[in-house]
């Protein structure tokens, strides 16, 4: 999994992922940010280097979808 | 079904640093400069990713001899006119940008104790040096600029076509990424600096850049040039990693499966610091030859260039520890990581004033041809690039703007290109995006169309990638935005790939990326030329052009790939 959750504990509803994802992998209904396409999170991190809270995103950085090796 | 008219004097597409820097350098009192960006301004593009490697050539450094070797190291194809202004514009362009970012507290360029910029010998670096940049703090520094220059913000909205007028470029169309909305455009000059396409391979950061810049510019009649050196870069064969140019530089090494730090007897001069031309092909060949898997192994590196590579990769660090691999402790299976026309491989013909031959149209970044380049040069080329171009990219489009007229054309006239952006929502029993990205992939990622290159590996994609565009991309379905987008994302990546496999099955050489082993020497007798692409009514056209050497001159006769 890429971007695997957002943890409601921590979340601000600050709206910065939401803001900053380049994918549009984060949807929002009111204020409330909520992984819609994890499929085309390309695990870049800066949703997490922008949250201004340690833990609230969590990812892990296996590829989201299979991508044709070379060999 | 359009929602909203912009008119602007100038538009820039694409807000990386070569458009944030053409925006801001476009800007004047008397006109207005609109930026839209697929993304969010400061967080969209490459540059936020760069792995921190900028090449400037300081006062006190011999001009002639950084020439030379980013000339010989390009393998001749280089603009040389363009490296001779990157080579003197680079570093005032620079210091203003650093001066920019100290006055909103940022450190935009690495400095050591004393002040002085650090210095690194990187990827390909002989003579010539590479300083290092904070990628984040330097866009915050861009996005800040703009705002306070007063460039107006368009962001989230997918610029898709250019509009023509009287032979000239007069606007743009574009989709918005969340609500599906279709903009028009009017504008009296436009700044292309949406990057290359990625293809969505491996590497990180790159998979919203598909080609869209490119794709458009050839619709539009724009003469494209250097595809057949789209390039790779490499990576971990687990994830997503960047930063190579760095590792290498402060100890990395690259080793094959018996061990051996291979690279030495590809590149005798500097091994494993190797230019990226030679990296992945030498990588493709160990592996052919038997002696894979590769691996990047950075267990030599020291303490404290440990310390600055966590600080300049910061998201590619948070990977390595994502899935517990400490590379400082174990070595990590590596390999070739396609990514087509992005960073170099391509782009738009552009002379000295960034313009192409579409009047009105000019390109900044990798949008364009990448012209001091050549094959693949010295490391840290391309981020002096986007502040030298975008520069003069901004104030010539400024410049041209002042006299163009302005535009006329009306919703009417634009009607059949609405429709095709919107067709895919129409489409319900037609492939979705994503199988349609898959099967590209499928087609250019493999080792003997990317690395190792034959003519009948190559026909056989290019087959397939006609086949893509005539009978899979014209009925792709979506259900909504996102999906959209990602349709029309196909739509720029099959075009941009029929340009890269023509382009690099018409030169029969090897040379830089195109490694041929049926022509395997490098030929200057037949082959110093430019490849390049354009469109000839509904057919696309591929040919080759000589191009002037006003300060170094290739040696005569064939030899093998330096």
């Amino acid at each position: 999994m890429p971007i695997r959750s957002i943890d409601r504990t921590k979340c601000t509803d600050c709206g910065k992922c939401y803001q900053v994802c380049p994918m549009d992998v984060l949807q929002r209904v009111g204020r409330t940010v909520f992984v819609a396409y994890p499929e085309d999170c390309m695990c870049c991190y800066l949703c997490e280097i922008d949250c201004p809270v340690e833990g609230a995103i969590v990812i892990d950085a296996e590829r989201s979808r299979a991508i044709p090796f070379p060999y | 079904m359009i929602s909203e008219t912009i008119n602007t004097d100038v538009l820039v597409i694409g807000g990386g640093l070569a458009g944030c820097q053409a925006a801001v350098k476009a800007k004047r009192e008397d006109n207005n400069v609109l930026l839209v960006d697929k993304g969010y301004v400061s967080r969209s593009g490459q540059t936020v990713f760069a792995a921190g490697a900028l090449n400037i050539c300081l006062p006190e450094d011999d001009r002639d001899v950084w020439m030379r070797e980013i000339v010989e190291r390009g393998e001749y194809l280089n603009d040389q006119e363009w490296v001779k202004i990157q080579l003197e514009r680079g570093y005032p362009l620079l210091m203003e940008l650093d001066e920019w970012g100290r006055e909103c507290g940022h450190a935009i360029l690495e400095r050591d104790g004393q002040g002085n910029l650090v210095r690194k010998k990187a990827r390909g670096n002989i003579n010539t040096r590479t300083c290092v940049i904070n990628a984040i703090p330097a866009m915050n520094t861009m996005r800040r600029k703009l705002l306070e220059r007063k460039v107006s913000l368009l962001e989230r909205v997918m610029v898709t076509d250019l509009v023509l007028e009287d032979g000239r470029v007069a606007g743009a169309l574009g989709l918005g990424y969340r609500d599906g909305k279709v903009y028009l455009f009017r504008a009296k000059s436009v700044v292309l600096a949406a990057a290359g396409c990625g293809f969505k391979s491996f590497f990180i950061g790159h998979r919203n850049l598909t080609g869209e810049g490119q794709a458009m510019a050839y619709e539009a009649g724009a003469v494209l040039r250097n595809l057949d050196q789209a390039m790779s870069n490499t990576t971990a064969r687990a994830l997503d990693i960047h930063g190579l140019s760095l590792m290498v530089g402060l100890g990395g090494k690259f080793l094959n499966s018996h061990g051996e730090e291979f690279m030495w007897n590809y590149d005798p001069e500097v091994g494993s610091r190797a230019r990226l031309t030679r990296v992945t092909v030498a990588i493709a060949r160990e592996v052919a030859a038997g002696r894979g898997p590769v691996y990047m192994d950075l267990t030599g590196v020291s303490e404290e260039d440990q310390k600055l590579l966590k600080k300049i990769l910061p998201e590619g660090f948070k990977a390595f520890a994502s899935l517990n691999i400490d590379p400082f402790k174990q070595k990590v299976e590596w390999m070739p990581a396609f990514e087509g026309t992005l960073a170099h491989g391509g782009g738009i013909h552009i002379d000295t004033a960034c313009a192409s031959n579409v009047p009105g149209l000019y390109s900044a970044g990798d949008n364009t041809c990448t012209p001091e380049h050549g094959t693949w040069s010295v490391t840290g080329l391309n981020l002096t690039f986007c502040v030298v171009s975008g520069d003069i990219a901004g104030r010539s489009a400024a410049a041209y703007a002042s006299e163009a007229p302005a535009p006329h054309f009306t919703r009417k006239d634009v009607v059949d290109k609405v429709a095709r952006i919107r067709a895919p929502l129409d489409a319900k029993k037609g492939p979705s995006a994503d199988e349609v990205i898959y099967s590209i992939q499928e087609a250019i990622i493999p080792y003997d169309v990317a690395y190792i290159r034959t003519d009948e590996s190559l026909t056989r994609a290019l087959r397939t990638i006609e086949s893509i565009r005539d009978e899979a991309v014209p009925r792709i379905s979506a259900k909504n935005p996102h999906e959209l987008v990602k349709a029309l994302e196909a739509r720029s990546m099959a075009c941009v790939a029929e340009m890269v496999v023509r382009s690099v099955l018409f030169r029969k050489e090897s040379r830089g990326f195109v490694y041929k082993p049926d022509y395997p020497l490098t030929d200057n007798d037949e082959w110093l030329k430019w490849i390049m692409v354009g469109r000839d009514g509904d057919r696309m056209k591929v040919w080759a052009e000589s191009f002037p050497t006003p300060y170094i001159q290739a040696p005569a006769g064939k030899y093998p790939p330096r």
